[in-house]
């Protein structure tokens, strides 16, 4: 497993992609955050952590679902899943070798974020408090989640293109489909759809809320991990 | 002998549709097996099942002597369909990524670009290179790790006389210097013939012969030529030796079709008799007429 988490993570550190999203997700974004604060006059806390919360609190940016969407069909695109199955690895092995590195270039990409925003907003103080906290705890197990959630749609449906759309539409429309369904039946079961588990924790973020999705999440994985094993045993190498 | 591989009931099928039907296939360690059929008759399958990258239906697939492949993977080198290489990436780069899976290092690298006839090309990425480069590099990934077993699914393919050469001269090279066992499919038969120590014979997924090389040449010597100058006396000089339906003429040339070891016989007999021979030579079908032949084709 070790060499294969290497390997991923050579893959990675080559490919442009991972480059085009440091830079837009760690960069742009926050500058691009300051000019609007700046220019409509805004009012907020600007303080660095708060602007690190800010990152957290929402999901994995537009570059980054396509990255990730990317990083877990590459080896499909390029022919070389083969050359990896064929000496032993299974596809499981890869497939979890894949989602510690992007997990591991995601936390890169948001550490280096959180350095652009201390510089950018260090006169402003670090608003250091117990909801910075929370909320570190909610983004590192949100982001794992839905990491592994974008990784096993992408790694199953092993083409770019149907993959970043899926990534990017398939959340919504099942939590809409589920939200639906509840309504109909009158239980508000997507109440625990991924995308939603978070709802009031984001919005009234205390040490309680924060168990319900974070126990949530966990599960998750869990169930993602377990379905992904199943649906690759039977999974054809192209 | 030591076993490389042996599949035993290789079950594969899609849907109602039975791809590989019991195959049993035993490579012996040394061996340099050439894997023949026709199109869609199960070759690469049956390679894809044997590595794991199709599940199988039933059946047991072992290496080097009741192995699995996830605890040998590390000694099989393949191959199969066209070579997985990252195309952004040069060869060098290539080879430098699978050596961290395959353990390898800088002066191997080094080695197999050599081998391949590849050293020479610098940084340019691999989705540039000819089908002949590529294929080339495929079988320096394949050979990282010190293999002990490839398995190379038409590693010839679309290559032009030159590239067929050199492909072949690797693989004959690497078999007698590092003992390495081969299973090779290939459409172009006759240039199989030039490397192959065994045969197996796969016709619409069953595996209907498994045979060495050398007994096959004797199976594919079924003729007798002879050159005369008169057919007509000979055919009934040799007639009054053999069954007339063995015998066939042929503008200058008389054939028959048994009793091959009489050859010294039917020659003395025909010179005895004033005919001049002006050649006798026992005549092979190509590796490509017997597989027809075996095949029903």
């Amino acid at each position: 497993m070790g060499r294969l988490i290497r390997l991923q993570l050579r893959n990675i550190l080559h490919s442009k992609v991972f480059y085009v999203c440091l830079v837009f997700t760690a960069i742009l974004t926050p500058i691009l955050g300051l000019i609007a604060y700046r220019e409509l006059n805004l009012e907020g806390d600007l303080t660095v952590c708060a602007q690190i919360i800010d990152i957290f609190k929402s999901e994995p940016t537009l570059m980054a679902q396509i990255f990730i969407a990317l990083m877990f069909c590459m080896d499909f695109n390029e022919g070389t899943t083969k050359n990896i199955i064929a000496r032993g690895y299974s596809n499981m092995q890869l497939f979890v070798s894949k989602c510690i590195t992007v997990i591991i270039s995601l936390f890169g990409i948001y550490l280096l974020t959180a350095l652009v925003n201390f510089v950018i907003y260090f006169k402003e103080g670090m608003g250091f408090n117990d909801t910075f906290l929370m909320f570190m705890i909610y983004g590192i197990v949100s982001i794992i989640t839905m990491t592994i959630f974008y990784g096993a749609i992408s790694y199953i449906l092993e083409k770019n293109g149907i993959a970043i759309i899926a990534v990017l539409f398939a959340p919504n429309i099942i939590g809409s489909v589920l939200g639906i369904i509840s309504d109909k039946i009158n239980i508000p079961f997507s109440d625990y759809w991924l995308t939603y588990v978070g709802g009031e924790f984001l919005v009234t973020p205390t040490w309680i809320n924060l168990i319900l999705p974070v126990v949530v999440f966990m599960l998750y994985i869990l169930f993602i991990l377990v379905g992904t094993s199943f649906i690759l045993k039977k999974k054809e190498i192209k | 002998m030591e076993t490389v591989l042996k599949t035993t009931n290789i079950i594969k099928k899609y849907g109602n549709k039975t791809v590989l039907n019991n195959i049993n296939m035993t490579i012996n360690k040394g061996d340099i097996y050439g894997f023949i059929g026709k199109n869609g008759a199960g070759k690469t399958t049956f390679m894809k099942v044997v590595l794991s990258l199709t599940p199988k239906d039933n059946g047991e697939v072992v290496f080097f002597d009741n192995k699995k492949l996830k605890d040998v993977g590390l000694k099989i080198g393949s191959l199969i369909e066209s070579p997985g290489l990252y195309k952004n990436a040069s060869a060098y780069e290539n080879l430098k990524r699978f050596s961290i899976l395959y353990g390898a290092d800088e002066s191997k690298i080094n080695e197999l670009l050599e081998l391949v006839n590849l050293s020479n090309v610098g940084k340019k990425k691999t989705k540039d290179f000819s089908l002949g480069m590529k294929q080339r590099l495929g079988i320096a990934i394949a050979l990282l790790g010190d293999p002990e077993f490839m398995l190379l699914d038409e590693p010839i393919n679309g290559l032009d006389p030159e590239g067929i050469k050199e492909i072949r001269d690797v693989i004959v090279r690497l078999n007698k210097e590092k003992g390495i066992t081969f299973i090779i499919s290939s459409h172009l038969l006759d240039e199989l013939a030039k490397v192959v120590t065994r045969y197996g014979i796969i016709d619409n997924g069953v595996l209907i012969e498994e045979i060495d090389a050398d007994k096959l040449k004797e199976k594919c010597k079924n003729k007798l030529v002879i050159d005369v100058d008169d057919t007509k006396k000979a055919n009934k000089i040799i007639s009054k030796m053999l069954p007339k339906e063995e015998i066939i003429i042929k503008d200058n040339t008389i054939e028959i079709h048994s009793n091959l070891e009489m050859a010294s016989d039917i020659n003395k007999e025909l010179v005895m008799n004033g005919i001049k021979v002006s050649a006798i030579y026992p005549s092979f079908d190509s590796l490509e007429e017997y597989f027809m032949k075996r095949i029903g084709g």
